[in-house]
């Protein structure tokens, strides 16, 4: 039930969004593969562009001139330099979205998890701290796991380029959440390695 | 009479076409009527509210019907914002009114597919409590009381009775989470890259180099890099296929160390590759 969030997320990005309403279950277009280009790779030449231009919604659908074009959904929220230009946690924590958190009960409420997972990265770029709790506040754990990352320690082995093909934090990160951009990267490796030093080249010391 | 032909055309298109061009906010509105109406009145579930008991539901079915009816009425009068605040209201309606008549296969369906849900997200956190004891030793979890209602949560779903099985699950899986949580409360888990052994190392970095192989695939798809540069791109491709073609080797003399070497070698090849197509 609480996948209706990752669901409504999913929506954010495609622009599935309705006036003040949400589709009836069986009216609603079924787009297919919506996600399975990649924006990490291939910039959008408009940005947030109504659903009829996005590419991904059916333009001869009736329905998706009814959408609701992310520009205007997005207008009153918190802005990003990237991605869909909108900062979904400062959003989240102003209150400027409410995600509902159980589909048929609006009095649960999410569970918070802090623990913070670092994972050491090879090389000279700060260490990876992936937080849970800015991601528990509005996900499931069933959302990521196990089906994305297994909860057992060394079972999840990441690297840039299956995030960069939309797979582990690429499922979401590039997607819905912020991408994967040269002026992200501090974003998640923000723990410099402790007792890290530069080497200077030889050539730099004469 | 080609001539008065001509100044005829002419003045319809001159006349006619202002009045013909379509506002876009009508044309909006319009659509979204078009919709509503399919939805209140035609839908499935709309029909499944008309067909139950449930006088709430059929209420404020009702309620959007009419609704429906008075944004038709305002888009008429071309005040198209009420059309569309009556429109968006109207489909809100039915759609809380169709959430209370569920279609019984679809919540069968919904709620099996909760139960897996909550049923794998215990065990796995039973299985990230047992591996790491110390993280969450506070919790004090009792393991054969969890598995005890997961059991019972079981036999609840043999019966299809998951309202009860996904209710239980759910209290269940709160209690583990919140008692977690207190347990590791502002806690961090670090991840280290220290391999065991040069083999699991090399299975970690061979992982790495098939996948940056993979990315460079798609970033031809989609960055369509000129001649020339693909040409460059296939260059540093055969030198990481090369370099892995060592490592393979390598790891079958199981000289691990020397493959892991190697294969980054090959990665870094790959890199180059990404690089140069614009992928950073």
């Amino acid at each position: 039930m609480r996948t209706i969030i990752a669901v409504m997320i999913a929506g954010m990005a495609t622009g599935l969004f309705l006036s003040g309403s949400v589709i009836a279950a069986d009216a609603a277009a079924q787009p297919s593969q919506a996600n399975s280009f990649n924006r990490l790779l291939k910039p959008q030449p408009k940005k947030n562009p109504p659903p009829t231009e996005d590419g991904i919604h059916d333009v001869e659908n009736p329905g998706t001139e009814v959408l609701m074009p992310p520009q205007t959904a997005f207008e009153s929220m918190e802005k990003s330099k990237h991605g869909n230009y909108v900062d979904w946690v400062a959003s989240l924590n102003k209150g400027m979205i409410n995600p509902r958190w159980d589909r048929l009960d609006p009095t649960q409420t999410p569970i918070v998890m802090d623990l913070n997972i670092v994972r050491e990265v090879k090389g000279s770029m700060p260490d990876v701290v992936y937080p849970h709790a800015q991601h528990t506040a509005w996900l499931d754990c069933s959302n990521c796991h196990p089906d994305i990352f297994i909860p057992a320690k060394g079972a999840n082995q990441i690297n840039m380029a299956a995030i960069l093909l939309g797979e582990k934090c690429g499922v979401c990160h590039g997607k819905v959440a912020f991408p994967i951009k040269t002026s992200t990267c501090r974003i998640c490796h923000s723990k410099p390695k402790e007792n890290f030093k530069l080497e200077r080249s030889q050539a730099s010391q004469q | 009479m080609k001539i008065l032909s001509s100044v005829i055309a002419l003045m319809f298109i001159l006349f006619s076409s202002p009045s013909m061009a379509v506002d876009p906010a009508a044309k909006r509105v319009e659509m979204k009527l078009n919709y509503a109406e399919t939805v209140i009145m035609k839908s499935k579930s709309a029909e499944r509210v008309r067909q139950s008991d449930n006088e709430e539901a059929k209420g404020m079915l009702k309620e959007a019907e009419a609704n429906y009816e008075k944004a038709r009425q305002a888009l008429e009068d071309e005040e198209f914002a009420e059309a569309e605040n009556l429109a968006n209201e109207a489909l809100k309606t039915v759609t809380i009114a169709a959430q209370k008549v569920p279609n019984k296969e679809e919540k069968l369906k919904a709620d099996r597919a909760r139960y897996e849900e909550l049923y794998q997200q215990v065990l796995s956190y039973k299985s990230w409590n047992t591996e790491n004891p110390e993280l969450v030793k506070d919790a004090n979890l009792d393991m054969d009381a969890i598995m005890a209602e997961v059991d019972t949560a079981h036999k609840e779903s043999q019966d299809d009775n998951y309202d009860a099985a996904n209710k239980r699950l759910e209290t269940l899986l709160n209690d583990i989470v919140s008692k977690t949580n207190k347990a590791i409360g502002d806690k961090t888990i670090a991840y280290t890259l220290n391999f065991e052994t040069p083999e699991e190392e090399f299975e970690y970095e061979l992982k790495r180099n098939d996948e940056y192989a993979r990315l460079l695939v798609v970033a031809i798809e989609q960055k369509d890099p000129s001649a020339g540069i693909r040409m460059l791109m296939g260059k540093f491709e055969e030198k990481a296929l090369g370099f892995r073609g060592e490592a393979d080797k390598m790891a079958e003399d199981e000289e691990f160390a020397d493959a892991v070497t190697k294969l980054q070698e090959s990665t870094e090849e790959y890199l180059k590759a990404l690089k140069i197509a614009g992928v950073r």
